[in-house]
């Protein structure tokens, strides 16, 4: 089994051997499962989490002094693909990737090694707030506040649509401070008096949300991480390159069940992926998956390589985000009525792309980010509304 | 600073930065000012004029046939180098020789893949400006092009041909014609085709131009009654032409695809610098406009896709030898996206776009003339498979769907 330690950045095979790694593991641990109850989230894949700590995907993005594999997106990428396409609940996104490099660009070297080597190995768990209740993540949509007091920071409000938040070891609360433009980051761990979290049930139930209220949290002055206009896009520019990654997983499967669906399933005495109705909706599906994949990679590796990535991030933002709703939709189409049942999987790999479409910046967002980069010589520097 | 002398002949192994300079300055050298207007009240003799003059600057630069075989007088250049130097071609605007595309694509491709020793040699002719056109689609042939009937009965050394041939691309400028005949009217529809090597000044054959919706002449009818062609014409083996032509079609599908997509990029850059000298009044541009941003941006990741999936296609290229049937995402991709942005443009410009230049010959798919751009696109649509055809090649032959009863 391919590990982490072994993957040297551009080498092709090797990205080849871990992703297939990766989709054996899943293909184990977390499969996509038949009926589920229908009221409550679906609950952690717990198999696929130790896996994925043990093979070093959660350290991914820590550095090797934390504990972690140093690598890059690029494998980022590949990980959070093959859990898409396996509808895994595994808190990747919200720990590995956001808090992971929340904690790395915003932390100094104190946080980072009281929190990298546990997010690394999978024993601790971290989550972000960076939504208020509007969703969004500009700062005045905000509710958090926090103000200085007696050498202490003191947050109150409400943060909305905070993925794993209920049971992470630590959450990053953006917070805005009266009188100042723009939001830090705060760390606030499990336990911390003041804090309560409440469920908020999501369409997708592989994407576990609550709503966190923050009532006379006390923290040390230590625990702000400083954000400034540069750290806010490489958060962002992660965050929309690891979601389009999880779309086109999400969007691979779909489309891999829809064609297969096409092949058995009979009507007028004929498999109806003979129709041209069918088969040119499946070809159109086919491209989407094919591009929205590349323009992934591309993406992840621009962002590795640091050279022109603010503009592949977002064209991969734009264009995966609508390539998968569109063909995760398609899929449902392709089945019929069988397709729209609760105990098909396609109504979840459409709700789990329609997800990754609009958490923290949508496609519309990303194509205004380019648009300004054409049209205006500038787009804002990031998709979260800073 | 020093004026940077151009060299006479490009090579490859060359330091892409110094590659790159190196052709800005031959560009600024060669790149003849004012063709544009020139070419758009151009009769169809200066037309070629132009066209064979522009190869004759490349060939001797080492530029004409960069994709060819170092062994049959290509350039033997690396994929990243071809991909340089397209890009390059297309920033400076220098005009590519257009007629002599479908010989230095399908022609080369289908010789270098089936042709005789004694047929490769017109690969150097190509080289010198020999054009050629394409015999394929007839009245009754379009999409189902295996049904054609033009018929090439052996008689001895020569095949005696009858039939009609439509859409050949130039034909009144070609000196050949790749023609796809019938030779066995009893076999299977595709197992009865042959490819041929058709001089086209021989006795027999007769053009007739088409005017197109865009008002000017590019296709030509091709009638041929009691053309002899003779049996070393032919290409490859009798009753083998289908599997050939489908090596012919896929090269069409892939060659240009590096500076399509470079054409695309810019036009979209052109686009955008259009917009903002475009008002909307009070002191807002198109620019502003929120539904243009976004369809703009849109379409601009879908440049960027097309470029992503045609390096990838090309890599593919260079170590197979082979295109393979995902030559179709290409063509669809580049076609729907060119009549996309092409509308787009149109609308933004609005009436100005609507007015008839009158231009008798351009060069590339994006003139900037955007109504006749947009109109031009339907030809990327329909010609070369039409996309509906591509959707069923992608369907049976990538993801294995059945086909449909025959």
């Amino acid at each position: 089994m391919t590990t982490l330690t072994q993957i040297e950045p551009a080498q092709d095979d090797i990205r080849e051997e871990f992703r297939a790694s990766v989709r054996g593991v899943l293909r184990d641990t977390a499969p996509v499962h038949g009926p589920r109850a229908v009221w409550s989230a679906e609950s952690v894949d717990a198999d696929a989490f130790r896996q994925a700590a043990d093979l070093g995907w959660l350290g991914l993005l820590v550095t090797e002094r934390w504990g972690g594999a140093g690598a890059g997106m690029q494998e980022v990428v590949v990980v959070a693909e093959e859990l898409g396409a396996h509808l895994a609940v595994v808190p990747f996104l919200s720990s590995a990737v956001l808090t992971c490099t929340a904690l790395a660009i915003g932390g100094d070297a104190a946080m980072g090694a009281r929190w990298l080597p546990g997010l690394a190995s999978g024993q601790l768990r971290g989550a972000v707030a960076l939504t208020g209740p509007a969703g969004r993540t500009d700062p005045e949509l905000l509710d958090v506040r926090a103000r200085e007091e007696g050498g202490q920071t003191v947050l109150d409000g409400k943060a909305g649509f905070v993925l794993d938040g209920a049971d992470a070891d630590l959450v990053l609360v953006a917070a805005r401070r009266t009188g100042r433009p723009g939001a830090d980051l705060y760390a606030v761990p499990r336990g911390t008096p003041g804090v309560e979290a409440a469920p908020q049930l999501c369409v997708d139930r592989t994407r576990r949300l609550c709503t966190l209220v923050l009532n006379d949290v006390r923290l040390d002055a230590s625990a702000r991480l400083p954000y400034t206009s540069e750290a806010w896009p490489v958060l962002a520019d992660r965050a929309a390159v690891a979601l389009a990654a999880d779309a086109v997983g999400a969007a691979r499967r779909a489309l891999d069940m829809a064609v297969e669906y096409a092949k058995q399933r009979e009507q007028f005495g004929r498999p109806i992926g003979s129709f041209q109705a069918i088969k040119h909706k499946l070809a159109d599906m086919y491209l989407l998956v094919r591009g929205a994949s590349l323009a992934v990679e591309a993406a992840a590796a621009a962002l590795d390589e640091g050279r022109g990535a603010r503009r592949l991030v977002s064209l991969a933002g734009a264009y995966a985000g609508d390539a998968a709703a569109k063909v995760t939709g398609d899929a449902i189409q392709v089945h019929g009525g069988i397709g729209y049942t609760w105990e098909h999987d396609c109504h979840r790999l459409f709700k789990r792309a329609t997800f990754d479409e609009v958490y923290l910046g949508d496609p519309s967002a990303h194509r205004e980010r380019v648009a300004g980069l054409l049209l205006d010589g500038q787009g804002p520097s990031t998709v979260f509304h800073q | 600073m020093t004026e940077p002398s151009a060299p006479t002949r490009f090579a490859p192994a060359t330091d892409p930065d110094r590659l790159r300079y190196d052709l800005r300055a031959w560009l600024a050298a060669n790149t003849p000012a004012d063709w544009h207007e020139e070419l758009r009240t151009a009769t169809k003799e200066r037309f070629r004029a132009f066209n064979i003059d522009q190869a004759r600057k490349l060939r001797a630069a080492g530029l004409l046939a960069t994709h060819w075989p170092a062994e049959h007088g290509g350039g033997g250049f690396s994929f990243r180098e071809q991909l340089l130097i397209q890009e390059e071609l297309v920033r400076a605007d220098f005009p590519q020789p257009r007629l002599l595309e479908i010989s230095l694509a399908h022609i080369a491709a289908t010789l270098i893949a089936h042709g005789t020793e004694e047929q490769r040699a017109h690969l150097a002719a190509i080289l010198d400006g020999e054009i050629w056109c394409q015999g394929f689609s007839e009245p009754d042939a379009g999409s189902d092009l295996a049904s054609l009937r033009t018929r090439a009965e052996r008689r001895g050394d020569v095949y005696l041909v009858n039939g009609q041939k439509v859409w050949s691309s130039y034909a009144d400028q070609a000196s050949w014609c790749l023609l796809l005949a019938r030779t066995d009217p009893a076999a299977p529809k595709h197992r009865g085709l042959s490819l041929f090597m058709l001089e086209l000044d021989s006795p027999g054959v007769e053009l007739r131009p088409i005017r197109q919706a865009t008002g000017t002449e590019e296709f030509c009818e091709l009638f041929l009654t009691g053309v002899e062609i003779p049996v070393a014409h032919r290409l490859g083996e009798e009753n083998t032409g289908w599997r050939m032509a489908q090596t012919t079609l896929a090269a069409e599908r892939v060659f240009n695809t590096l500076e399509l997509q470079a054409r695309l990029a810019v036009a979209a850059e052109e686009i955008a610098a259009q917009a903002r000298a475009t008002p909307l009044g009070g002191g807002r541009t198109a620019a502003d406009d929120t539904s243009f941003r976004q369809d703009l941006a849109a379409r601009v990741a879908e440049i960027e896709v097309l470029g992503l999936l045609g390096q990838h296609l090309a890599r593919g290229v260079e170590r197979t030898g082979e295109v393979g049937v995902e030559g179709s995402l290409v063509k669809l991709l580049y076609s729907e996206t060119l009549q996309k942005l092409t509308g787009l443009a149109l609308r933004m410009r609005g009436m100005p776009a609507l007015v008839d230049q009158r231009r008798e010959f351009a060069t590339s798919w994006t003139s900037g003339h955007w109504m006749i751009d947009h109109l031009k696109s339907w030809n990327w649509t329909i010609a070369a498979g039409s996309n509906e055809i591509q959707r069923t090649l992608i369907g049976e032959r990538v993801l294995g769907l059945p086909r449909e009863p025959q």
